[in-house]
């Protein structure tokens, strides 16, 4: 696969490559054949999966990393709650996370970023966002919008800044808050089959 | 540790969107509700009717409306100067995800028109990195974001992303994976049609 993006890179196509939801191995493979842009994977919040293994190699190796689902499919906005009535169409009411009984028992969460969004004067998810933009000053998130007000406000997160007091705080709070419900069931850590 | 100190400088950013200043937003939807700009665009959600195209959609930067008092938290908005590099490439430190935009995964959306519009006022506003995939629509998120950055295309960057067993006419998704070489230049193909561009920023 690296090879044939090589190709691509080289006839002008392609400018620049990276990997979505890799295993490790897969990583130190492709970017020893053609360097590696960024990882994409989930990470937020809720889903911090990318702290184990693939933050530490992609610090290594100089690979940046992309944030999808920043705002937990729109739970760490704090507009979702055991309430909420997904739309027809809405893929979200399949989300194991998203049961009415787990979304009652990760409002502990919700509250914490209510907490913070008035400490900072800010919103649930500047905040959100802002707590993955100070992990490594390599990591972009990109949260969706179908909003304009949601666009504007997801964009002034970059005006939130913690100072490092505050970000081991709120880190802090949100590694005591147990998450419920699984992931949404897609590969991650995926390696390439061996050559 | 300010969170913020690793990035670019702030006043670095060279491109025109920027250009007008950059103020400040933090409040969200409370300091939305006092600002004209918002008072502009705020229609084009759900209620809008289909085919309508928003204010925002001029690529021109917001509205220079100068904050008429020193409380940031009502001050017009919203030029996004942050600049974050990954590996050798600048993009925006937050980008936009434009998955949803066809309609298919958080429920319908206002129009088509309205999406357009959002990925504009985005690249007017100072966001550089826009997220796609073959797989969204599929296709059709590609086309949405071909057409509405191809006035700017030079300016921005697109990701967009193959790897699902997708036929490259129809558009029909197979069960499971597809990352043979053969199959990867033929999606690439149709991505640069879509996107109506010359080439792909980043691939994954």
């Amino acid at each position: 696969m690296a090879g044939a993006v090589g190709e691509l890179i080289t006839a002008g196509k392609v400018k620049h490559w990276g990997l979505s939801e890799p295993g490790p191995n897969t990583i130190r493979r492709a970017h020893a054949t053609q360097p590696l842009t960024a990882i994409q994977n989930e990470y937020s919040m809720m889903w911090r999966g990318p702290e184990e293994q693939t933050l530490p190699l992609c610090e290594e190796l100089g690979i940046g990393f992309v944030c999808w689902a920043p705002l937990a499919y729109g739970f760490t906005t704090g507009t979702i709650n055991s309430a909420t009535q997904f739309a027809p169409g809405d893929f979200r009411g399949m989300l194991p996370r998203h049961t009415p009984e787990n979304r009652a028992a990760n409002m502990p969460l919700v509250q914490l970023l209510q907490d913070w969004a008035v400490r900072k004067g800010a919103t649930p998810a500047q905040i959100s966002l802002a707590w993955l933009l100070a992990q490594k000053p390599w990591i972009v998130p990109f949260p969706s919008a179908t909003r304009v007000s949601h666009l504007l406000e997801d964009i002034a997160a970059e005006d939130v800044a913690f100072t490092a007091e505050e970000l081991q705080e709120l880190t802090t709070a949100l590694n005591a808050i147990t998450i419920h419900g699984d992931r949404l069931g897609i590969m991650t850590g995926t390696e390439a089959p061996p050559r | 540790m300010n969170a913020h100190h690793a990035d670019e400088p702030r006043n670095a950013e060279p491109s025109a969107p920027a250009a007008n200043g950059r103020r400040r937003f933090l409040l969200g939807a409370a300091g939305l509700a006092a600002t004209p700009l918002l008072l502009g665009t705020v229609g084009c959600t759900a209620t809008a009717p289909a085919g309508s195209t928003p204010p925002s959609s001029s690529l021109d930067p917001s509205p220079a409306t100068p904050a008429t008092t020193t409380d940031r938290s009502v001050s017009a908005a919203i030029t996004m100067a942050g600049r974050r590099t990954l590996g050798a490439l600048q993009v925006s430190s937050i980008g936009l995800g434009c998955q949803t935009m066809t309609g298919t995964l958080y429920g319908p959306v206002s129009s088509r028109d309205d999406m357009i519009g959002i990925i504009r006022s985005a690249a007017a506003q100072g966001v550089t990195l826009f997220d796609t995939a073959e797989a969204y629509g599929p296709f059709e998120s590609e086309r949405i974001v071909g057409e509405a950055l191809a006035p700017v295309r030079d300016d921005v960057i697109i990701a967009t992303k193959f790897g699902w067993d997708i036929d490259p006419q129809t558009g029909r998704q197979q069960q499971g994976l597809n990352s043979r070489p053969d199959h990867i230049k033929q999606a690439v193909d149709g991505m640069l049609g879509r996107l109506r561009s010359d080439h792909i920023d980043l691939l994954y």
